[in-house]
Parts: structure tokens; sequence; C-alpha cells
């Protein structure tokens, strides 16, 4: 199976992808990645274990919070959800990014 | 913010929790992958590598989930912690003798630094202490007069009715006084103004406070406040305290309340046990009035100032109320008013205290020389930790070749640094809280027991957690800059290569530490010649074979014109006594602190601008003081019997107050009285005596007056003087004597002349035998650390001695040659210490006054005396070694290669 043309991740954007994936529904770390690659169509390409540190991260700042639950095959896992901070960081961060992906449109004249 | 640092503190606390439930979903995240790639037909060998590349290193990413839950820096810390811990434990030795080292030095530090906080620094007990302001009055020598006239403030505010409107005040009497209670017990009594405790701001812990209304003269209750201390120590806490009387100085006053337990008046070096109203003071002093009497100042001045206030503004109020009181007509209290040429306003926080004064020299010398004996301190363990990094090397290169970083190696060391230095400074603590109340003590004197506030503070623990870090740093500097140079590859070649850097650091921390006792020797030594001349030169009276017994006659109700028949009666008796060589009656004790001094003697023939130049202490004396006292007459003759009536003529004087009136004429027979009229004059000069010193040996020489023993001059208060070769034998029958003719009478306790003395220099021996003790230590440390390094050089050079002992070296010359070493090293450090020292106490030298005596910084003796001592110290230090060096088996030296 050929692989799709992947691109490396711009630095912080995986902390907005987390919170876009947990957006819909709480999500363990196995599923957000999945999520991730199936919203970006496997463009996006991340080093899976590299969710943990994020996760830890955005548990410290208080957008996501975490508890244990149960997954489809019936195994332990961490669910992660947005708390209303998070929901509000998403907002503002997605706001934000649209602004910089303009501005950048525009400069490379794209747009 | 706030889940923010719960997670931390759940990432801290519930480490393993955290960490365990991390690696349980990465496994389960790689698992699911697994899945997915065998589900896909791989083989499970491809779907690894994948894992692998999808993945990343599990390892790598737990690493940086610590790093994302921000406790990684407390983290290394408690593992640096926990490892520092194990290292001390694994070597018992070397941290037991590093903390005690540390806790010496430390203990030291924190001993007089809490007394000087007590006295120096902290603030009373009270509302808002930084807002209290002291009214000071000026005299017109332009010094601060110390205390204040009762009238002289009853008619400041008579004249300046908006005072009030400008600051809330109080005055209390400048000294408590001991006092008799219910004829069985002495209590410390300060007479106080009804608004004290309300200026203060000091609410009580039972019942009231002193007011306004209980402080009008003839108030329907006499009324008083007891302490919290006293209340505790005598009554147990009674709650029924409240209301009893209590009668002191056959007064009876009723306790109205009990002060709050922190509070122990304003005078900070004494705690009182009651306080009464001022309008009280002629009642309990027995009909002495000090409220009437335009010369008598006892009173201190304490006020707030009102919002928006400022001082400028109350000190132009007073002058201006100061100014009118001048301006009346001519009397007493006028020519009182006269003395004052200004009132200042100062912050007064800190309270009044005389000893601040007497002891803010010393303790700040004792406070360099504590310093310096912990500088010491710490060379001796950095040199202790440099002989250990050596003994660490291989571990340390070790570590540095399997990949610790040098930073997380020296954040190691600082770690254990700082942990030894808070074991240090804990043990520190304990023991500097034992020693400021042993230093407390030991200041004390019977007759003006010390009370000091010594609860530790925010500022005494800083300065003991200060001081603990700067140790740390300090010993741990030269070791950290010699490990941060550890080159694996040549540690690991080993031990000896590395030794040479060791031994370089060692020899400089042994000459620095040579230096430092050297200043602390010297200054030991100058303090010892200081103690040494003031306990041998001429004081003018003689240091032994007398005894002093203080004599109140208020609380007998002795009227004054029954007092020189009673003395002369107790003379009589005493005479009797065997062993009695000679006895007379003074107004003023021996080394008692104080003076009293009268103003405006005029003489004959003497004119001067400067009234200071008029004012002279006196005393009262009966006959026979002179010689019973050992002082010399130079000229005329002592005073008769006949001459002890009320309007006699004679009277003696001192050579200062001969020079200053007469100059090189002939005192004897010339006239001398108050003010400048010579009409005025007539008293007589009979005899001119060598001056002596009262208030305190290191007194300057005062110009005196000596009057003949009459009632109308001085207090209720005299000094027996009996002249005997066999104190002992005679003092029990001299009370006796005493007691026969007045039962009642109650008798100070009798002291010799000796024991005068020594009371009287009990805090230059404190410092003294402080600064000695602090010297001992200093040269202990110096020489176990000379010790160490000569040692360990030695070690290093069997070889080296070995061979020199083949080649035909006697043992002395091998002895020789690390006795020159430790000479070398020694000379050095013992130079540059009195070199430096020098220096510092030339330019220290008006601050040295308080505390030296008949000796100069500079004084060849001491320093000649510092170099024989330092100089033996090195030796003692250096023999066991040079000694292990001659007996090198060259053999056994070539082995050891």
């Amino acid at each position: 199976m050929p692989n799709p043309p992947s691109i490396d991740l711009p630095q912080g954007t995986l902390d907005l992808l987390i919170l876009k994936a947990l957006a819909l529904e709480p999500q363990h770390g196995w599923g957000i990645a999945v999520r991730i690659q199936q919203i970006s169509s496997d463009v996006l390409r991340i080093q899976q274990g590299s969710l943990y540190p994020a996760l830890h991260r955005l548990q410290r700042r208080g957008w996501i919070k975490a508890k244990w639950g149960t997954s489809d095959n019936n195994r332990r896992a961490k669910f992660y959800e947005l708390t209303v901070a998070g929901r509000k960081q998403l907002q503002t961060e997605t706001g934000a990014w649209k602004t910089l992906t303009a501005a950048v449109d525009a400069v490379l004249g794209t747009a | 913010m706030f889940a923010d640092l719960l997670f931390r503190l759940r990432s801290l606390f519930q480490r393993r929790v955290v960490e365990s439930e991390l690696d349980e979903e990465m496994r389960a995240h790689q698992d699911h992958l697994m899945a997915t790639y065998l589900s896909r037909g791989m083989t499970s060998a491809d779907a690894r590598r994948e894992l692998a590349r999808e993945f990343g290193g599990m390892e790598q990413w737990k690493e940086e989930s610590r790093d994302a839950r921000g406790t990684r820096l407390i983290e290394t810390l408690w593992q640096d912690t926990r490892y520092g811990c194990r290292g001390l434990r694994k070597s018992p030795g070397f941290a037991l003798t590093a903390i005690v080292t540390l806790a010496l030095g430390i203990g030291a530090n924190c001993a007089i630094f809490t007394v000087l906080n007590a006295l120096l620094l902290k603030e009373l007990p009270v509302r808002q202490p930084q807002t209290l302001m002291r009214v000071i009055s000026y005299g017109l020598n332009h010094k601060p007069n110390d205390d204040l006239n009762y009238g002289l403030y009853r008619d400041l505010a008579g004249t300046q009715p908006s005072l009030p409107s400008l600051f809330e005040s109080y005055y209390a009497a400048d000294d408590g006084t001991r006092m008799d209670l219910d004829g069985t017990e002495k209590i410390q009594v300060q007479l106080v103004s009804g608004t004290f405790f309300s200026t203060l701001g000091v609410t009580p812990a039972a019942g009231r406070v002193i007011g306004l209304s209980d402080d009008k003269l003839g108030a329907p209750e006499r009324v008083a406040v007891i302490s919290y201390r006293y209340w505790v120590r005598r009554w147990g806490r009674d709650p029924g305290i409240v209301g009893r009387t209590l009668t002191v100085n056959r007064v009876p006053l009723t306790v109205i309340g009990v002060g709050p337990a922190e509070f122990f008046g304003d005078r900070v070096g004494e705690s009182q046990d009651l306080w009464a109203p001022v309008t009280l003071q002629p009642q309990l002093f027995r009909g002495d009035d000090y409220l009437n009497s335009p010369f008598i100042t006892f009173l201190h001045w304490m006020g707030r100032l009102k919002p928006g206030v400022t001082p400028q503004q109350a000190e132009a109020a007073l002058g201006v109320a100061i100014k009118q009181l001048q301006a009346q007509p001519d009397s007493d209290k006028v020519r009182m008013y006269k003395e004052v040429s200004a009132f200042t306003v100062e912050s007064g926080g800190r309270g009044f205290s005389d000893l601040r004064a007497q002891f803010s020299a010393p303790l700040r010398v004792l406070m360099v020389i504590a310093a310096l004996v912990v500088l010491i301190a710490c060379a001796n363990i950095a040199s202790l930790l440099l002989a250990r990094g050596l003994a660490r090397h291989r571990e340390m290169a070790v570590r540095a070749a399997t990949g610790a970083s040098l930073g997380r190696l020296a954040r190691q060391l600082i770690t254990e640094n700082t942990l030894l230095a808070l074991l240090g400074g804990a043990a520190g603590w304990l023991a500097g809280r034992w020693g400021s109340e042993l230093l407390v003590a030991l200041a004390s004197s019977r007759r003006a027991p010390m009370f000091l506030d010594l609860q530790p503070d925010s500022r005494a623990l800083a300065f003991t957690v200060g001081i603990s870090m700067v140790t740390a740093l300090l010993f741990g500097l030269a070791p950290a800059l010699r490990t941060a140079r550890t080159d694996p590859m040549d540690a690991l070649k080993g031990p000896a290569t590395g030794a040479r850097a060791e031994l370089r650091w060692g020899k400089v921390l042994v000459v620095a530490q040579f230096a430092f006792t050297a200043a602390l020797v010297i200054a030991a030594g100058l303090l010892v010649r200081s103690f040494h001349n003031l306990r041998s030169f001429d004081a003018g009276v003689s240091r032994e074979g007398f005894l002093q017994l203080g004599i109140d006659t208020t609380a007998a109700g002795y009227k004054t014109n029954q007092l020189l028949p009673f003395y002369e009666r107790v003379e009589q008796a005493i005479a009797a006594i065997p062993g009695v060589e000679g006895s007379s009656v003074g107004l003023m004790p021996l080394f008692g602190g104080g003076t009293a001094g009268i103003c405006c003697i005029g003489a004959e023939g003497f004119t001067t601008k400067n009234q200071t130049d008029r004012r002279v202490i006196f005393n009262t004396v009966t006959p026979g003081y002179f010689s019973t006292l050992g002082m010399t007459l130079l000229s005329g003759r002592d005073f008769q019997r006949t001459e002890m009536v009320k309007d006699s003529k004679a009277i003696v004087i001192n050579e200062t107050l001969a020079r200053r009136l007469f100059g090189a004429a002939n005192p004897l027979g010339r006239r001398m009285g108050f003010g400048e009229d010579p009409a005025a004059y007539k008293w007589e000069v009979v005899g001119v005596v060598k001056d002596a010193k009262y208030a305190h040996l290191r007194d300057e020489n005062a110009a005196t007056i000596y009057f003949p023993f009459q009632v109308n001059l001085g207090g209720p208060l005299h000094f027996l003087f009996v002249r005997t070769s066999n104190p002992s034998a005679v003092e029990r029958p001299m009370r006796e004597a005493v007691q026969s003719i007045a039962p009642d009478m109650p008798l100070g306790s009798a002291q010799t002349v000796e024991e005068i003395i020594s009371e009287d220099l009990r805090q230059d021996r404190l410092v003294t035998e402080l600064s000695t003790a602090f010297g001992a230590l200093a040269l202990l440390l110096s020489a176990t650390g000379l010790y160490g390094v000569l040692s360990f050089s030695v070690t290093r050079r069997t070889p080296e001695m070995g061979i020199r002992i083949a080649l035909g070296a006697t043992p002395a010359a091998v002895r020789a040659l690390v006795l020159r070493e430790t000479a070398r090293l020694a000379a050095l450090g013992t130079f540059a210490g009195i070199l430096a020292s020098m220096f510092v106490l030339g330019t220290a030298a008006r601050a040295l006054d308080a505390l030296l005596y008949g000796v100069t910084p500079a004084d060849p003796l001491t320093a000649a005396s510092t170099v024989m001592t330092l100089g033996c110290v090195a030796w003692a230090a250096g023999y066991w070694p040079a000694r292990r060096a001659s007996r090198v088996e060259p053999l056994t030296a070539l082995r050891y290669e």
C-alpha cells in the first residue's frame, strides 16, 4: 500500500489538532491518533508517541481532563475530554490559525 | 492556574501511579497498532519495525512527558537529595565532622545575631511600632538630654494646647525601679503616664490598663497593672489577681489588669513586673518628690504623630512652646527650661534602651569575629570535600563518560553541599538558640538582670538560612571548580595524576585559614591586653580591702534629720568589730553606673563662657571616706566630725576640678559656691584628692566635689564602706551591727570591692572570653586543616621521600623538608592576616574605642605573640606528618608506586 504524500507537523500545531480531535467526543490516546489521521486524510504525519507528552501538557494547562473508561475492545483506557477552558482555547487557537494561514497565503500570493 | 497546581501536585506525590498509567496507556496504544499491522498481513518482524517508525521510542516519550508535567526540576532535586543523603550515610565520619564544624560556626553566628537582633533591630511588640516617635530634648551643648523633667512636660502641654492635635504621646520613667513588694520580694516597677498603654496600643490580657483618670493627682484609687510574665511567674496565672491589693514600697496598690503576653514595656533589655501611674511617684519614693522638683529628670517621652503631621511640624510646635516657657520671669524652673535648646522627633519603634549604647560595639565586633570563624570552618570543610572529591574521582569520571552532563554532575554536587549546609544550619540554629540564652545570662549581672526577647523571628530565620547558603557556596566553590575540570580520560588513568590540583587548592585554603586565624588571635590578644589593663590601672581607689553595703533608709521610715545620728551610731558599732580598719558613709556607690551631677559651680577667679565647665559631679561623705576607699589626699585634709552639719563650709575637690578652677595655683582655702557672684561663695576648699573613677572604670576623670555628709543633698540611698583585710569575717557582724540599731532597715548585700569591679567589667570579660574562645576554635580548625593538607602531601610524596632516604637523606633532613613547607604556608597566612587586620583595625579605631583600653590596634606585643601562637600551632600540626615522612621505608615507598 503506497503511502500518501505526507508533511511534518509545524511546531505547536499538535496541541491544536488534539483539541480539535476531542471537540466531538471524549477519546483515548489511540483514538485521537486515528482521528487526526482520518481527518487529515493521512497527510499530516505525526509520531504517535508524541501525543502523550502533548496530552500531559494540555492537562497541566487545564484544557483537557482524563478519566478511566473502557475501550471498544473492553480494555481499560484513559479517555480525554475538553474542559470548558479547553473549548474556549480551541476557538481562540482556531481563529488565530485562520488569521495566520490567511496572512501567509496573502504573502505567498496564493489566495 | 488551579488545575495546573493540582496536576503538578498529583504528578509529584503520585509519581509512580502517573508513570505506570502512562506506561499502560502507551502499551495499549502500541497493541492497537500491532493488531492493525498484523491484520494488514504484515509479518510480526515488519510490524515491529513499522511500530517503531510510527510510534517512536517509548522511553523517549516518557521522558518528554515528564518534562511536560512541569515537575521535572523538583523530581531531579528530590532524586539528588536522596542520592546525597545516601552518600553522606555512606561516609558518616565525613558527614559528622562537616556538620559539627558547621554547627559550631553557624551556631556562634546565630547566637550573636539573635542577641544583636533582640537588642538592636527588633521593634517593640505593640501596635504599629514603625509609627512610634521618640521626643528627644537637646541640651545647650547640642547633645541629647537623657531624660525629661516632669514639670517641663506638663508645662509644654499647658503652653501649647495644639500639641495633642499633632500627636498623641505618653511619658514614662526612664528606669525600671526595684521596689519592695509586701516586704517579701523585690519587683521591677516602671512609672507611666495615663496615656502609656493607649498610645502604645496595648490591650490587656485581663482587666483594664491604666487610663488618664488613674494618673490624676489625688485619684481616688491607687492602681497598678502587672506584666504577663510576672503574672505567670509569681501568681501562676491566677485570674483573681485583678482587684487584689499589692503593697509596693508601703503603698497599697489595686491591680486593675494584666498586660499582654509579649509586652515587656518600652525599655529593651528590661522586663517590667508592674506599672503604676507617675503621679504616685512621691508616695512610692517615700516623700522624695520628683514631680515638683525642677532639677530632677527621670522621664522619657514617646509619641505617635496624627495622620498627615510631619515630624518637622511637631518639632516646630515644641520649639515655639519651649521659647514661650523660657521667656517667663527668672526662676529655678525657667533656668531648667533654658537648658533645653531644641526638640527632635525621631523614630522610636525600637523603644528605649541603655544597653544598646553599651553593647552595640561589642556585639558588632563579636559578629565580625563569629563570621571569621565560620569562614575558617568553611575552609576546613572545603579541604574535606576536596579529599572526598578525589576519592570520588572515578565515580564522577564514569558518570561523565556514560553521558551525565557536566551540569548534571555540578547540580549533584551543589545539592549535596546544600544538604550539608542545611543540616549544619539546622544544628547551628539549635545551638544558636541555646547560645543566645547563655550570652544573655553571661551579660546579665546580679545588679542588672538583662531581659531580651530572644524568640526567633523572620529576620533570625532569614539570617540562618542565608548564612547556611553562603557557607554552602563558600565551601563548595573550590571543590566544584575542581570537579568541573574533570577530564574523564584523565581520571580513569588513576587517582594520583589528579591530586596535584587538590593539593594546590588545599594549600590556598590553609593560607587563607591562617590569615583569618591571625586576625582573630590579634583581636583576642588586644582584648585580653585591654582587660588586663582595666584590671590593673590606677583608678584612684584601691582595688582590694574594703566592703560596700547599700542601705535604703526610705523603707525604714527615717526622717532626714535622723540620718546623721543613725550613721554615727552605725560607724561606732562597726569600729568595734575586730578586723575593721576604718569605715565611712557616702552617697555614691562605687562603679554603680551612675553619678549625681550639679550645675553652675563658681569659684574665686574662675571665669568661663562654657556653662558645661560649671557642671560637676558630687558626692557627700563622712570623715574617713578617702582613707577607707584608699584614695590619696594630694594636699589639705579630710573632713572632721564637727563639719557634718547643715551649714558646713568645708569641701574637698578632686585634682581635675582643682586644675579647671584654679590652674596651677594652690586651691586650699579658696572659696567656691553656685553661680557667678563671688559674694555668694561660702564654701572653702580644705583638701584636694586624686581623681577617682566612680560610675565605671572606663570613665574619663570627671570634675568632682565632695561635700560633708549632710541631709539636704542627694536621695535616701546610701552606701557604707568598711575597710578590712578580712571581708568574709567582717560581713556578718557588720550587718548585725546595722540591724541591732535599725531592725527593720532593708539592707542590700555587702560586696567586696573585688566583686564590684568584676561586676563592672562583666561586659569586658564577656567580650574577652568569647573572642578568646573563638580564637581558640579558629586555631583548632586551622591546625586540623593544615594537618590534613600536610598528611595528604606526605602520602602523595611517599615515593619521593623513599628515594631521598634511599639516596642517603637523614630522617632529620626529610623532617625539615616537611616542616619547611609547613612554615612557608603558615607564615604566608599569618603575615597576610596580621597586615590585613592591622589595616582594618586601624581604620575602625573609633569603633574599637569602646572595647580597647590602654592599647592601640598596632600593638607590637600582640602582633608578636600572635606570630608565636600561630607558629606553635603550625609546628604542632606539621610534626606528625613530618615524622611520618622521615620514617618512610624506601622499600615500602617503591612498592607504593
